[in-house]
């Protein structure tokens, strides 16, 4: 065949440039030139940011819609990208009657302690409200699998208030210095 | 014509078993650098397909066919694990099974089709 070598060719060419732009893909999302990526979980569809609610026995999810937390504390699992440090946790939620609603970060592999912050509402549709919690990734406690244990805790159902809350999304913000080619020297620089 | 094809396919495999070796190393590097994004696999799946392709292609003596679709059934129980293992946890046992199902049913379907041409 006469072009044989060239169709080779072409196709190496290809075959190449479509594993390039896998790995340099992943490596953007890892690290994004703008410094934040963005990520968006549902209760019933655990992802690889957001590991679920549990335990299960207080939590019933309606699939398609929303997890109605029935009593706290309730825990799920965050993904803690390594080259980020900070992550914003924003719970759309529906409230029930619970005066207190916060959001908290293990703070030590050793202890079972966490880092509480009340959720400041930063939006609402109808009766569901936005309200969202910044924690400082490095001042969290960070497990082998690069996953922080995260607490919803509703202190007045302890005193009786059962009235459950709905959450229907959970977006995750996190946050690193934007990548620039300064940086990029800066960075190198610092590990000579 | 089969020959051209077995080159072309053969440099497909070449460069993806690269890019797996790439993505193992920083996934192992890092844990969660490569699984948070992309599922790997996808790239096994790749070599799993192209080294059908390539078997069919090719036109060796039969002791090195056969030898090959021991290699190629190997590769796809192997492939059948990774998958059952590497869906998500949350993924119905019905489309699990059907998944690996369907790449060891693959696997030996190819023999008949390799040993037809």
């Amino acid at each position: 065949m006469k072009h044989a070598k060239h169709i080779r060719n072409a196709f190496l060419a290809g075959w190449i440039l479509i594993a390039a732009t896998l790995v340099i893909g992943i490596a953007l999302k890892n690290l994004p030139p703008d410094g934040q990526l963005a990520t968006t979980a549902f209760p019933g569809e655990p992802s690889a940011f957001f590991a679920g609610f549990r335990p299960e026995q207080r939590v019933s999810v309606i699939p398609d819609a929303y997890a109605v937390l029935e009593d706290e504390p309730i825990y799920f699992a965050m993904a803690a990208p390594p080259f980020f440090h900070r992550a914003t946790v924003r719970l759309e939620y529906l409230n029930e009657g619970q005066p207190k609603v916060e959001l908290g970060g293990r703070a030590s592999l050793d202890e079972w302690r966490f880092e509480l912050k009340p959720l400041e509402t930063v939006g609402s549709d109808r009766e569901w409200l936005a309200g969202e919690a910044s924690f400082d990734l490095g001042a969290l406690a960070v497990d082998r699998r690069g996953e922080v244990q995260m607490v919803v805790s509703m202190p007045d159902m302890q005193k009786g208030n059962y009235a459950p809350v709905k959450v229907r999304r959970i977006d995750i913000l996190y946050e690193r210095e934007p990548v620039t080619p300064t940086s990029i020297i800066e960075a190198i620089r610092k590990r000579l | 014509m089969k020959r051209l094809l077995e080159k072309i396919f053969t440099d497909a495999w070449r460069v993806g078993f690269v890019t797996l070796l790439v993505l193992l190393i920083l996934e192992v590097l890092q844990k969660g650098f490569v699984s948070r994004f992309f599922n790997v696999n996808w790239v096994i799946l790749f070599l799993f397909a192209v080294s059908v392709i390539i078997l069919s292609v090719t036109s060796r003596k039969q002791e090195e066919r056969r030898s090959g679709y021991a290699s190629l059934q190997m590769l796809g129980v192997v492939a059948a694990l990774i998958v059952w293992i590497g869906l998500p946890d949350d993924l119905r046992v019905f489309w699990r099974a059907v998944a690996s199902g369907g790449i060891l049913v693959l696997a030996l379907l190819s023999w008949p089709l390799i040993n037809n041409r």
